[in-house]
């Protein structure tokens, strides 16, 4: 599927990931396989708990271990395993080449630290400046994210939610990244802050010719942001394109199901059609396709073994084998 | 901010007043005549008699509280003692010195024994070294202060010889004391210490600062550690407590003539000025540390800097207003 002339620019391969918690295996990431190049944007699509945050913190090497533990796989940043790396290696990478936006931004900066030295504080680790040239730096950041610089010495609680977004996009990208992993970004904001965080991430982007893995279950930000899309299910790639095959053409019932139950302005329905029943026990999922038991379409056949990922046309792959059956 | 201390420090005033009319009432209240204390089992009922008028002890309670009152808060003067020609005020700064250096050499054990101790299990939860912290930690808080200074002694002083079993004179005579007094302490602070790291080691900012690229080094001292004083600071100053009330056994066991066994034998005594100067003292110093835990609260943690400084704002504001 991908570019057999040269490597990708970072790739996930066959990754499985696993969290024991009680004694119980918890499968989060079962074989995901992922490529993305320079520049470009890649969509994370799924429910909460379908492992999305799992397969971006197994890029940076930031599960907690344990209860996590990375299975098999490999994750290629230019043809080198990040997953073999020694750990003073990883730090080198962390920050510099690939970093990351957590989901909540309440949480995600030290409360007794200055937010200028939180961003300059990665700038004097891996861009070996002075102190001062650091400093200097974090206040660019500082008002690239539209915060006057002069609010450097302020600390984390002077600032309102959307403002630490900020923050914290400015310290993921004060390296110059080369992958950008944005776990739900804009999720703990506001609406009206959403759509300003939005736009500085992708203007941002954009200036720093940055990779990056957009994290979401909100279908509107993929459409804005995304060029590629993975629709994730219970831990599994269940179908991948770029935006029009799956905005335009989607083929997993999964993935149909999404659409279902998203509003839209231009049609009048009574109510929206949710997907019914529950995501799948991870710590006990179903033999065959994960999403059979909720599946309109589904048939004997969808539990009876583990379903491949079938390419339909271009780079569009989907994991169902009644595809085109359904209608 | 200095408002704050300004409002702290006159905060003192109410409560000493409240300890010295608890302590006073106790004492009133205490079986037993200091004038026949003092006279001895022979004196005469008129003789005993004639002492208690003179020393004012025939007046009601209130009149002898309100004098107590006024000639400590007013005159500053603690009384003197019945059995020593010294005022009490004198004799507690002469034996200051020592309690204080017991305390400060406890608490300064505290703090370089203990907290080293939890941030290692901490970061070893589970492992060896966190069951060996915390073996070390239990023993610490279950073993009474003054029988652990015995066995020391017998074994240190007795048995080995290596150093003096009471009294005092240069710094050998205090490791003894020091070690019996804070062993508590640096067990309450390991776990204190451990605990406090491990909720902060599993914060979302902790993941930030991995995400960031820092060494597990910086991670730990400069972002987790920070986070986990508050905790620590409390346990210390509730340990330098712990460690001005220990020294009133310690100082028994070990025969030091600090604040602590001048109470004790004031109490013994019955030389009322001496246990009311004493736990006025006590209760002063107590006051005077945990204002100032209070302040380093605000410079650990700038979130309860703006808290003090906010509350003035407010008032300010509603006075405005």
């Amino acid at each position: 599927m991908t570019e057999k002339q040269n490597v990708p620019f970072l790739e996930v391969r066959d990754l499985v990931v696993h969290y024991t918690s009680e004694g119980k295996e918890i499968h989060a990431v079962n074989n995901v396989s992922l490529t993305i190049e320079k520049g470009q944007t890649l969509g994370l699509v799924g429910e909460t708990g379908a492992g999305k945050t799992t397969i971006a913190k197994s890029i940076l090497r930031i599960l907690p271990e344990p209860p996590a533990h990375v299975d098999q796989g490999a994750i290629l940043l230019e043809g080198r395993n990040l997953l073999e790396l020694p750990a003073q290696e990883m730090q080198k990478i962390r920050g510099k080449r690939i970093s990351m936006i957590f989901q909540d931004p309440m949480t995600a900066l030290n409360p007794v630290m200055r937010v200028g030295e939180q961003i300059a504080e990665g700038v004097a680790l891996h861009e070996k400046v002075s102190r001062a040239e650091a400093e200097k730096r974090a206040q660019e950041m500082l008002e690239m994210v539209g915060i006057p610089a002069s609010r450097y010495r302020d600390y984390p609680h002077q600032f309102s939610g959307g403002m630490k977004q900020r923050v914290v996009i400015a310290m993921a990208l004060a390296c110059s990244p080369d992958i950008l992993l944005a776990d739900e970004p804009t999720t703990a904001l506001d609406v009206t802050i959403q759509a300003q965080v939005l736009d500085i991430i992708k203007e941002l982007q954009k200036k720093l010719n940055t990779a990056m893995i957009m994290i979401t279950h909100d279908l509107g930000i993929v459409a804005e942001v995304c060029d590629h899309v993975a629709v994730i299910y219970a831990g599994e790639v269940v179908e991948f394109g770029n935006l029009e095959e799956i905005f335009d053409h989607p083929a997993h019932p999964y993935t149909i199901g999404l659409f279902g139950s998203l509003p839209d302005i231009n049609s009048d329905v009574e109510r929206l059609s949710p997907i019914a029943g529950m995501p799948p026990d991870p710590s006990n999922l179903p033999k065959g396709c994960a999403f059979s038991p909720r599946c309109p379409y589904a048939t004997e056949e969808c539990s009876r073994q583990k379903i491949g990922l079938d390419k339909i046309d271009g780079t569009h792959l989907c994991r169902c084998i009644n595809r085109g059956k359904e209608e | 901010m200095w408002k704050y201390v300004v409002k702290r420090l006159l905060w003192m005033i109410p409560v000493l007043l409240g300890i010295s009319v608890v302590i006073f009432t106790i004492m009133y209240f205490c079986p037993g005549d200091p004038a026949m204390a003092i006279l001895g089992n022979g004196a005469t009922p008129a003789a005993i008699e004639a002492k208690r008028i003179e020393m004012g002890l025939d007046q009601p309670y209130l009149v002898r509280l309100l004098s107590y009152l006024n000639q400590v808060f007013l005159h500053f003067d603690l009384g003197d003692s019945y059995f020593q020609n010294q005022s009490v005020l004198s004799g507690i700064l002469y034996r200051m010195p020592y309690t204080l250096i017991i305390a400060a050499l406890c608490m300064l054990l505290q703090i370089f024994i203990g907290t080293p101790l939890g941030i290692t299990a901490a970061t070893h939860q589970n492992g060896f070294a966190d069951r060996a912290c915390m073996i070390i930690a239990l023993a610490g808080v279950s073993i009474p202060g003054f029988w652990l200074a015995m066995m020391l002694v017998l074994f240190f002083s007795v048995k080995l010889g290596w150093l003096p079993p009471y009294g005092v004179g240069g710094i050998q005579y205090f490791i003894l004391p020091c070690i019996a007094n804070a062993f508590a302490g640096i067990a309450s602070q390991a776990r204190q210490t451990r605990s406090s790291m491990l909720e902060v080691i599993r914060s979302d900012y902790i993941v930030t600062a991995r995400a960031k690229g820092l060494s597990e080094r910086d991670i730990l001292y400069k972002h987790a550690l920070p986070n986990a004083l508050i905790p620590i600071i409390t346990v210390v100053g509730n340990g330098m407590g712990m460690m001005l009330g220990g020294t009133v056994v310690i100082e028994s066991v070990f025969s030091i003539p600090g604040i602590g066994m001048y109470t004790t034998n004031a109490i013994n005594n019955r030389d009322y000025p001496i246990v009311m100067g004493g736990v006025l003292f006590l209760g002063a110093v107590f006051s005077l540390i945990m204002l100032l835990v209070d302040i380093i609260y605000a410079y650990v943690d700038p979130r309860i800097k703006a808290q003090y400084e906010g509350q003035q704002k407010r008032k300010r504001r509603s006075k405005n207003g």
